[in-house]
């Protein structure tokens, strides 16, 4: 219970007590008029209600009817007109608070909304305490009324702009905000129908990320037609459309009326500075008035939160899928990825290195490379130091033991960056051991080739030296034998002994040509420059002999300058005039034709004969080792001598063929390159 | 490069121009083609073997097949010089033949001693040199193979080595 | 001029029983007259020449005027042995002819090398030696002076 504070109050009581019959009268008598001047000053409803009766006010000041429109007087006659003006929700409320004080004689506040006699919803602030006498006997409820609706409608953007703000933290995707800023608006307002169109300048695309309607459905992105949106767009201006202002606009020509006919159209711009990125639109398609100022107001006020929220969310959304973009990138990279900051820290790591190194992913983000021993000797702290010295790339290939103990070739490349004013070293690693290995493994099978060769070589050298040497015996002495004895033996023991001696010459023959097709390989000399026409002329020297004695001749044309093994190419063309010369006609003079066309990167080598020919269905038989197209009788020769011409012509990466008829000559035709890799004689077949 | 029909090189050392013509003639006789070069006394032999002086030319001073060689020369005498060929590791795998009117015992066995591969009393007649040269072709040319790393061919000797293809 | 004054003889290392028969009938072939020995391989050449054990009598064993030499043979081969005579200043004089079957250039040169005279390689056929024989005699017999035995101080 209060004592009586101060004048004002004594006078307002005592005002009030006047319009109560005596109680009135001393009311009236206590109040000056300078009291009365300033309490009808104050924008403050101020009234006195009878302690006995809660309904009955004594009396109230004159800025009800200036904050509510209501009359004073009415309001001190009609008792139920305070509980009339009570917004209907809130009345329940009210009452219950209003009792439960007036029953513990406490003081009562609330905040409820009342209707004002125009219609108008405004927020009051209801503060009453109870004032009693010396005794403490209840003498009447003194209150104070205050529109806060300025205050209210302040809390509710404070909090709807802090909850549309929070939204973009707390929710985790684009959609989740606009549901949330649909939901939040919800609870102010009425947007069962509700949208937000963006707009992309880029694309020129309009785009609806949120559509709630009773009747439409989710508008695909399309480009701006002639809608209330586009218009909405084009003014920058918020606008509250109902029927009359649809007409109107229509009329005009600034809107077609597009999807379902909504009775009343809210929409604000979104903009964010001066800069529109969207609308955003409440409507509704029942009649009567839904929306009021307030509604409008409130989505106004909301527009520039939601606008910023979206930018953010979308800034949000680019940064984090940029990211995610970058991280699958990084992860998905099969080269090892790391970072180190300035202190050789390393602050990124990806699966790969982690593989590679046979460590965790933790490991290497545990590491500081400055600290690692494995980096010092293996030269890598050189290359990173000497990376971020010179803000150059620095390059190296090492090879490490990864954590099982294989070793690996790593080919490791350090790129310095900076970040945030910081420098940085980007450390990516490609593990190149299986290429190394490769590496290594061929130049040790190109050895173990290399001493194949020599082996097969020495092998095929003292083969054929044993081989030959107790047929030189078998000779020398079927010669002592023929000479010291021949006439001692009869017709056919001579005949035995020359079959003998013809026999051991042609293993001596053939010996030798078998020697010279392994040679092929095993003495191949390394590729150079070899003139063919000076080359050919020198075999033409060495069987002039044989060309005279069969009174050959040889002409040579103008042949090519190539690449090749020298001593091969002697052999070669020695044995394909040897064949010519010897595979003549009888009674027909040999002519050998030596001929060349250049193609490309090879060249034609011909060797054409006026020879016995061949018959062309034996073309593959004649290349072969110990191949003959005739008896032994008929010819002389081992077989080999093509086979040979083969071989030599097969280690120059060429090919050789013939073309023949027989009884007219053959042609023989050797394919070159005309260059070969100079001093390569490694890799032969 | 084509070695393989390199004419026959000897490098005779005679400072009697008469016996350098006369063994020119005989050569000449022979069937075979030489390149023959004179040097008159064992430092021009030794200079054209080194390649000094005025034989600083490679193809001025082909490397010899085989050496003549007469001990009585001035300058450097032939037993020097052959002292100093076949002391000289470049140089002592060429045969040497010494020519000479000498006929002591001590030059032939001094000859031997110091690696000579011959010691012929010179021929005073034509028939006689000629006689001396044929065997000299036939003996070094066609019977003995030479180490100059190169297949040194006379006419006679290519029917020998050459395969029969087939 | 011609050195026909002494009989000259000759010394042969052969380890091969064969070639040493065909080698004996391919002077007898080319009608050189000449006394040839023969010894069997390196150990046997050259306890021969140092007069060791069964050579030790020199009617028997007489100082080769020149020695053809194989070069492959068994226990010591024709290469050691040969490296062996032009280092021993008592033997170095003798011309020593290689006659082996080897054609290989690393042998031709490093006989020449050693002090070799001449290096022949062994014909294929029987003429084939016979001729070789014949212009080994022309050569050694007839054209050349071969040191006399007692100018050589023992």
């Amino acid at each position: 219970m209060a004592e009586i504070p101060n004048p004002i109050e004594k006078s307002i009581t005592a005002h009030n007590k006047r319009k109560v019959g005596e109680k009135t009268k001393s009311i009236e008598s206590s109040m000056g008029v300078r009291y009365r001047a300033l309490v009808e000053q104050v924008p403050a409803i101020f009234y006195t209600d009878s302690a006995e009766n809660i309904s009955q006010t004594l009396y109230i000041s004159p800025q009800l009817k200036t904050i509510t429109g209501y009359d004073p007087e009415e309001f001190i006659t009609d008792n139920d007109m305070w509980d009339k003006m009570i917004y209907p929700e809130d009345r329940e409320r009210v009452w219950a608070e209003f009792n439960r004080s007036f029953a513990a004689l406490k003081t009562s506040k609330s905040e409820y909304r009342i209707i004002t006699r125009d219609g108008r919803i405004i927020w009051i602030s209801d503060e009453s305490h109870l004032v009693s006498d010396r005794s403490g006997k209840p003498l009447f409820w003194q209150g104070v009324m205050v529109d806060i609706t300025a205050l209210k409608l302040a809390e509710q953007i404070q909090q709807m702009t802090y909850r549309i703000s929070h939204a973009v933290v707390s929710t985790t995707s684009l959609d989740e905000l606009y549901t949330s800023i649909h939901s939040i608006l919800g609870e102010l307002m009425p947007v069962e129908n509700f949208y937000i169109a963006l707009y992309d300048s880029a694309t020129d695309l309009i785009s609806f990320p949120i559509y709630v309607d009773l009747y439409d459905q989710q508008p695909v992105p399309a480009k701006p037609v002639h809608g209330l949106t586009e218009y909405l767009m084009r003014t920058k201006k918020p606008l509250w459309a109902t029927r009359e202002v649809f007409t109107e606009l229509e009329q005009s020509g600034e809107v077609e009326m597009i999807g379902t006919d909504s009775i009343e159209w809210v929409g604000v711009p979104l903009m964010v500075g001066e800069r529109l990125t969207g609308v955003m639109v409440t409507q509704s398609y029942t009649e009567g008035v839904v929306y009021k100022q307030e509604h409008v107001d409130l989505m106004v006020f909301a527009s520039a939160q939601v606008a910023l929220a979206i930018e953010r969310k979308r800034d949000q959304q680019r940064i984090s899928d940029a990211l995610e973009y970058n991280k699958t990138l990084i992860d998905s990279s099969s080269l090892g990825i790391r970072t180190y900051d300035a202190d050789g820290q390393c602050i990124l790591a990806n699966e790969s290195i982690a593989r590679i190194l046979g460590i965790t992913r933790e490991q290497v983000l545990g590491e500081n490379y400055n600290q690692l021993k494995s980096w010092k000797q293996s030269g890598l702290l050189e290359s990173a130091s000497e990376a971020v010295a010179s803000g150059n790339e620095t390059r190296r290939e090492i090879r490490t033991k990864n954590s099982a103990g294989k070793e690996i070739w790593l080919d490791c490349r350090f790129t310095p960056f900076s970040s945030h004013g910081e420098p940085h070293l980007l450390v990516s690693v490609d593990d190149i051991t299986i290429s190394k290995q490769a590496e290594v493994n061929l130049k040790v099978y190109a050895a173990k080739l290399e001493q194949s060769n020599r082996d097969l070589q020495e092998f095929a050298y003292i083969a054929s030296h044993d081989l030959q040497e107790p047929l030189r015996k078998v000779l020398a002495f079927g010669d002592r034998l023929a000479s010291k004895y021949g006439d001692v033996l009869d017709e056919t023991g001579r005949d035995y002994l020359k079959r003998m001696q013809d026999a051991s010459m042609r293993m001596q023959t053939l010996i030798n040509d078998l020697l010279s097709f392994s040679r092929v390989s095993t003495r191949a000399q390394p590729f150079t420059v070899v003139d063919m026409n000076s080359l050919t002329e020198d075999v033409i020297s060495d069987l002039e002999n044989q060309i005279d004695r069969t009174q050959g001749h040889v002409e040579v044309g103008n042949l090519p300058v190539i690449e090749a093994d020298p001593t091969q190419m002697h052999q070669l063309l020695q044995n394909l005039i040897t064949n010519a010369l010897k595979f003549h006609q009888d009674g027909i003079l040999p002519i050998i034709q030596v001929s060349s066309q250049l193609m490309d990167s090879k060249c034609q080598i011909n060797v054409k004969d006026n020879g016995i020919g061949f018959d062309i269905q034996y073309l593959d038989r004649i290349f072969k080792p110990f191949q003959r197209l005739h008896g032994r009788q008929e010819y002389e020769g081992s077989g080999m001598g093509l086979a040979i011409c083969r071989r030599i012509v097969e280690r120059h990466s060429g090919d050789i063929t013939a073309i023949s008829t027989p009884g007219e000559g053959s042609t023989f035709i050797v394919t070159l390159p005309i260059n070969q890799p100079l001093g390569d004689s490694t890799y032969v077949q | 490069m084509n070695d393989q029909h390199r004419k026959i090189t000897i490098l005779f050392a005679e400072d009697d121009s008469n016996e350098c013509i006369l063994v020119q003639k005989a050569f000449q006789e022979i069937d075979t083609a030489y390149d023959i070069f004179f040097v008159s006394d064992g430092i021009e032999l030794l200079q054209y073997l080194n390649k000094q002086g005025r034989y600083l030319a490679p193809a001025s001073a082909p490397r010899p097949d085989l050496i003549l060689l007469d001990l009585n020369m001035p300058r450097m005498d032939g037993r020097e010089a052959l002292a100093q060929i076949k002391a000289d590791p470049g140089l002592r795998s060429i045969p040497v033949v010494v020519l000479t009117n000498s006929n002591t015992q001590e030059d032939i066995l001094r000859t031997y001693d110091l690696g000579g591969a011959g010691f012929i009393i010179k021929p005073l007649t034509f028939e006689g040199m000629l006689e001396v040269v044929k065997v000299l072709n036939e003996y070094w040319f066609e019977v003995v193979e030479l180490a100059s790393g190169e297949r040194v061919k006379s006419i006679k000797s290519r029917l020998l080595t050459l395969p029969s293809p087939g | 001029m011609f050195n026909n004054a002494k009989a000259v003889n000759f010394l042969i290392a052969e380890d091969d029983p064969d070639d040493r028969l065909l080698i004996r009938e391919a002077f007898q072939e080319s009608r050189v007259s000449n006394r040839i020995n023969f010894v069997e391989d390196g150990v046997q050449l050259m306890d021969y020449l140092r007069r060791q054990d069964k050579y030790a009598d020199p009617a028997s064993s007489p100082t080769p005027d020149l020695i053809l030499l194989d070069l492959n043979m068994p226990r010591k081969d024709g290469r050691e042995a040969l490296a062996e005579i032009k280092s021993d200043p008592r033997l170095r004089y003798i011309p020593v002819v290689v006659l082996t079957t080897s054609k290989a250039e690393e042998d031709i040169m490093r006989s020449y090398d050693i002090g070799a005279a001449s290096y022949i390689t062994k014909p294929v056929t029987f003429d084939g030696l016979v001729e070789a024989i014949k212009g080994f005699k022309q050569y050694w017999v007839q054209i050349v002076c071969l040191p006399e035995l007692d100018a050589v101080k023992d």
